[in-house]
């Protein structure tokens, strides 16, 4: 029988399909905002898409947990994968609010000019910035945690 | 019992480092953005002190009328006339009646950073004619003062409502176009023109590492908005505002609150004037210390308040006398950091290291503990072969405490596995063995491993599979795809970890010795070769697997003894269990053991070299579940670290 290699998981895909992806619009844009004006600056990252891209973020690493094939038998495993599930669906939640509050804030300082809520604009960018940052680690770790893979 | 041949390079190693590196990429951002070490606020630091060196000094300008501000020099020098400004609150706003010369004052320091203007131009009705006219001559003027490869000016006018003529940008020309093309009419919204200036001065063209500045000029009382509440918003934003108020019709007080501090505010009586303060204006803008001296005097009319500035007294000098008119010193901002950007960058680095090593154990500790990081280890080996009791065995020396306090420490995690492996060890203290495996008993032994290294530590999730000892034969087919199709093959190609199993008491067995020898050399052989094959990152990956060879059931070496006889060796190993029962717990000798060591490994020397060969991290293990060597059963303490992560 002729030999047939199927094309195994890999951590590197699951990474890029994850989190490169969907942050890829975002570096595009981004990349756009530098060149129309070449000053290294945190406000290149819109932090209001980089909300929902977290958002998105965070329900794709659910979906692929829940995707999760458990190949030998152990209930505390698939427990500790639920547990997970629910996290990562909290980590969309919180990442909504922020989105939420990034365009509340934004339409109140820049839309009706009520420069008073500008302070609270600027905190919750931060939020988001390092809340993105601390993200990224999490998710990381969740990789590691449950070997998760992405197949083509 | 253990022989390592390789040292084991993990790839644990590079974990903490990677955590480390997105540390200090974070910090490098953001002190390339300006955001660590670059305030960008207006801040005044009123007791930077700076150097005025006083030179020809002439007829002193006479002082009739000192409207604004008080100069006083706290600190006064010796010997040579030079003035340490330290308290800026109450320089003095001098208006110069009969000025009859001009002193020149130089200023010893001066940093230069980077300044956004907004220039916000009262293009109200009031101003047609002559005031705009001035206005827009004072602005081009401005423009032409500033450094623009370095900073950015905007333009901002309002009437009813407020609207922004140019963005910040650095195009003189376009800027100045904007200018000309100001038209008065209407109200004087001032609130609008600030917010609006506030607006582009927060926006993503401003640059974090340039002082943020909007110059307001007006000619009129406000008729709309809430003037002050705007203002101090702006200034809560880290925007410092310099108001100008042309002509009498002003209201002073209230350009003077809106200002940034009182020295910011410019009256400015006569609109020809405008040029001139703004010339003064422009050159403090980008110093942390006013630039050189002389600013400027005036020759009009003695009523006319045509200068705007500070006048200094030197120690010769007396508080009622001012000799020099310098511009306003005070309240210019001071750049947060004296450093240069590359010390800052280094700083900011160093900074990142020391976070990394401060943050690393709470984030181990809570992210780490809580999302251990997988460790998969296949264990295989043929039906019979004694999978489930060496595994089962290995837990029950974690629970007995046998692992600890030798650079890691296991700790058994899971229900399940907690009472699968107690029902276990039940059964082989009454004396029975644990029978083969079946596909409905496969399951994965898990244990955290928690490692110390410093003040890091890394948990490890530990999952040990136990599969049909068949799965294992199966490896040996050439049926490739076949094999990808079991739990066995998809569980173990992905594991970190690989334990190969060697039945002593089939080796034993003189009549099959050399037939076992040959297929276990084949069946390791070939699924090592099929694990490479499917490996993700093939041969280079799988070269830095730990692997173990392990020679299991060790005690029957003592218990047939000097035994030579085939079939006598046959009914021994039979009646010694590896069936329903199992054998008596023993004391080994472990210079039998050890003589032995040398004849397996001749007899498996080709299976020996060619893994060794593949394997960076190959370990040869002599095992027993049932012998005992100082107090631990034979080699399982050895075969859990040879297998573990280093």
């Amino acid at each position: 029988m002729a030999r047939r290699r199927k094309k195994l998981s890999s951590r590197t895909l699951w990474l890029m399909v994850h989190l490169g992806g969907p942050v890829f619009p975002l570096v595009i844009k981004s990349l756009i905002r530098y060149i129309s004006y070449p000053r290294l600056r945190f406000d290149i990252l819109d932090a209001s898409d980089l909300a929902l891209i977290s958002v998105f973020i965070w329900l794709f690493v659910r979906q692929s947990l829940i995707d999760k094939e458990i190949t030998l038998v152990n209930d505390d495993k698939k427990e500790e994968l639920r547990t997970c599930v629910n996290g990562c669906f909290g980590g969309a939640i919180v990442f909504f609010a922020f989105y939420l509050l990034m365009e509340v804030f934004t339409t109140l300082v820049e839309g009706l000019h009520q420069t008073n809520n500008q302070p609270s604009l600027d905190i919750t960018k931060w939020l988001v910035f390092v809340s993105f940052v601390v993200s990224m680690l999490v998710i990381f770790r969740i990789q590691q945690s449950f070997k998760l893979k992405a197949r083509i | 019992m253990r022989k390592s041949n390789n040292v084991y390079l993990g790839e644990a190693n590079g974990k903490a480092k990677t955590t480390g590196l997105i540390w200090i990429l974070i910090v490098a951002i953001i002190n390339l953005s300006g955001l660590s070490f670059a305030n960008s606020s207006s801040e005044v630091r009123s007791s930077a002190a700076f150097t005025i060196n006083t030179t020809n000094i002439s007829t002193p300008i006479s002082a009739s009328t000192t409207t604004a501000f008080t100069p006083t020099i706290t600190r006064k020098p010796s010997t040579t006339p030079t003035a340490i400004i330290t308290d800026t609150s109450k320089i003095t706003f001098t208006q110069a009646q009969t000025p009859t010369s001009i002193r020149t004052s130089t200023i010893t320091s001066c940093l230069a950073k980077s300044v956004d203007v907004v220039l916000v131009i009262d293009r109200s009705g009031s101003m047609q004619g002559q005031p705009m006219e001035e206005a827009q001559r004072a602005a081009r003027n401005f423009i032409e003062l500033t450094q623009l490869q370095s900073d950015q000016v905007g333009l901002v006018s309002f009437s009813d409502s407020a609207r922004l003529d140019q963005q910040l940008m650095q195009s003189e020309s376009v800027i100045k176009q904007g200018i000309d093309n100001l038209q008065a009419l209407g109200e004087t919204n001032i609130a609008s023109g600030i917010a609006q200036a506030q607006m582009e001065l927060t926006s993503s063209r401003h640059n974090p590492l340039a002082t943020r500045v909007m110059i307001l000029l007006s000619d009129g009382r406000p008729t709309a908005g809430n003037t002050l509440a705007t203002a101090q918003v702006t200034k809560q934003a880290g925007i410092r505002i310099i108001t100008i108020g042309l002509g009498s019709q002003i209201d002073e007080d209230l350009m003077r609150s809106i200002a940034s501090v009182e020295s910011d505010y410019y009256p400015v009586p006569d609109a020809s004037d405008l040029v001139t303060v703004y010339q003064a204006i422009a050159r403090t803008l980008n110093c942390v210390t006013p630039i050189r001296t002389p600013i400027f005097t005036s020759t009009t009319a003695s009523d006319t308040p045509v200068v705007h500035g500070q006048s200094v007294t030197t120690t010769e000098d007396t508080e009622d006398t001012p000799k020099a008119i310098i511009p306003s010193p005070t309240n210019v901002p001071v750049p947060p950091s004296t450093f240069s950007s590359w010390t800052a960058t280094i700083l900011g680095i160093l900074v990142g290291v020391i976070v990394t090593f401060l943050l690393t154990p709470i984030y181990q500790r809570f992210i780490g503990s809580a999302l251990p990081i997988a460790y998969n280890i296949a264990v295989l080996g043929f039906r019979g072969a004694g999978k489930t009791t060496i595994i089962t065995s290995l837990f029950g020396e974690i629970f007995a405490r046998k692992v600890t306090g030798v650079g890691f420490e296991a700790t058994l995690t899971g229900k399940n596995t907690i009472e699968r492996l107690n029902k276990n060890l039940e059964r082989l203290q009454r004396g029975f063995s644990l029978g083969p495996t079946t596909d409905q008993d496969m399951f994965a032994f898990r244990t955290n491993i928690r490692q110390k290294r410093f003040l890091f530590q890394r948990t490890y999730k530990v999952e040990i599979g136990d599969f049909d000892g068949k799965d294992s034969e199966k490896y040996t087919e050439e049926t490739i795809d076949w094999l990808h199709d079991q739990p066995l093959f998809k569980w173990a190609v992905d594991a970190d970890g690989l334990i190969f199993i060697i039945d002593m008491g089939k080796y034993l067995n003189p009549k099959g010795r050399k037939d076992y020898i040959a297929r276990m050399t084949s069946a390791i052989r070939a699924a090592w070769q099929n694990f490479v094959d499917s490996i993700e990152g093939g041969e280079k990956a799988a070269r830095r697997l730990p692997v173990v060879l392990a020679f299991h059931k060790m005690d029957l070496i003592e218990r047939i003894g000097k035994s030579k006889s085939s079939s006598k060796i046959q009914t021994l190993i039979a009646s010694l269990g590896y069936g329903k029962e199992v054998p008596e717990v023993i004391v080994l000798d472990i210079d039998v053991i050890n003589r032995f060591e040398s004849v397996i490994e001749a007899d498996f020397s080709e299976l020996i070299q060619f893994l060794r060969a593949e394997s960076k991290t190959f370990t040869i293990v002599y095992t027993s579940c049932f012998g005992i060597v100082n107090d631990n059963r034979l080699g399982l303490f050895e075969l859990l670290k040879s297998v573990l992560p280093k």
